[in-house]
């Protein structure tokens, strides 16, 4: 039986639904995605990642990165001889380019994952250390969504906040795409799950 | 071995040499081995979370690795 979800269906049937992605890949309604604590039972409706545009800071970092050699070569090059300039390039260059992995890879891991059992918020702090936080459909007591802001407004991007029952850890997804229809997703989940379907 | 000759042996260009030398050799250690731990974490994450990137993602922290090695060859035997 399809639901309706604001304005889009989408049906809750894993066999018959049909995976689809917005945002640059950052806002999955049904992927065939799987993460590592999955149970045979669980599927994944929703996965999401910060929206795109947020990791504008980095790639202009990184694009700055890139032409400043072009302006130390020449004021280095009188100083310094040629084998050395080459290797401080190199070097420089190696670095911009583990600086920007490590930013890709920040962006790819650091998701949230809403299934028709829990939800789940995977983050990877400085890339080294991992924290997954889990929380039982059941337990959850509220989903507030919080935007704000010109760019947020302007790309439809924001934060969304689940309060859990007990001594579970409260969930934040910060700088998702589409808050608000996240939410309305989760809710409709809880609903369902409360009503015992 | 006077004054002067350990003067012009202890000059600028020397320090700035044997400086660039040593950066070198130690920055291109200390990169292969976060290379390497990048590696291993990128491992990590691809088991958190499986998503479809064909292997890219794994080739680009194996070339960091191989590019870190080649920074500690060229700052040993060129630089």
């Amino acid at each position: 039986m399809p639901t309706v979800f604001g304005k889009k269906k989408v049906n809750r049937d894993a066999s018959a639904s049909k995976s689809s992605h917005r945002f640059l890949r950052s806002f999955y309604l049904y992927p065939s995605l799987k993460f590592e604590t999955q149970t045979h039972t669980e599927q994944i409706v929703l996965f999401f990642r910060a929206h795109p545009i947020t990791q504008l800071s980095w790639i202009i970092t990184a694009f700055f990165m890139a032409i400043a050699p072009l302006v130390f070569n020449i004021l280095l090059s009188p100083y310094l001889k040629v084998r050395q300039i080459i290797f401080i390039d190199l070097f420089w260059y190696a670095f911009m380019g583990t600086y920007i992995f490590l930013n890709i890879l920040t962006w790819l891991f650091n998701v949230g994952i809403v299934t028709n059992e829990r939800i789940v918020d995977v983050d990877f702090h400085n890339v080294l250390y991992k924290e997954v936080t889990a929380s039982h459909l059941a337990n959850i007591e509220d989903v507030t969504v919080r935007t704000g802001g010109f760019l947020a407004s302007v790309f439809k991007y924001g934060n969304l906040f689940v309060q859990t029952a007990g001594a579970e850890a409260n969930i934040e997804f910060i700088d998702i795409p589409d808050p608000t229809e996240a939410a309305r997703i989760i809710n409709s989940l809880i609903g369902k799950k409360k009503d015992g379907h | 071995m006077d004054i002067e000759q350990l003067l012009n042996f202890i000059n600028f260009d020397s320090f700035l040499t044997i400086g660039i030398k040593l950066f070198g050799i130690v920055g291109a250690i200390f990169y292969t081995v976060f290379s390497i731990v990048v590696f291993r974490q990128t491992q990590v994450m691809k088991r958190t979370v499986e998503i479809k990137d064909g292997g890219l993602l794994l080739s680009f922290a194996s070339i960091q690795c191989i590019v870190g090695v080649l920074l500690v060859l060229y700052s040993l035997f060129i630089l």
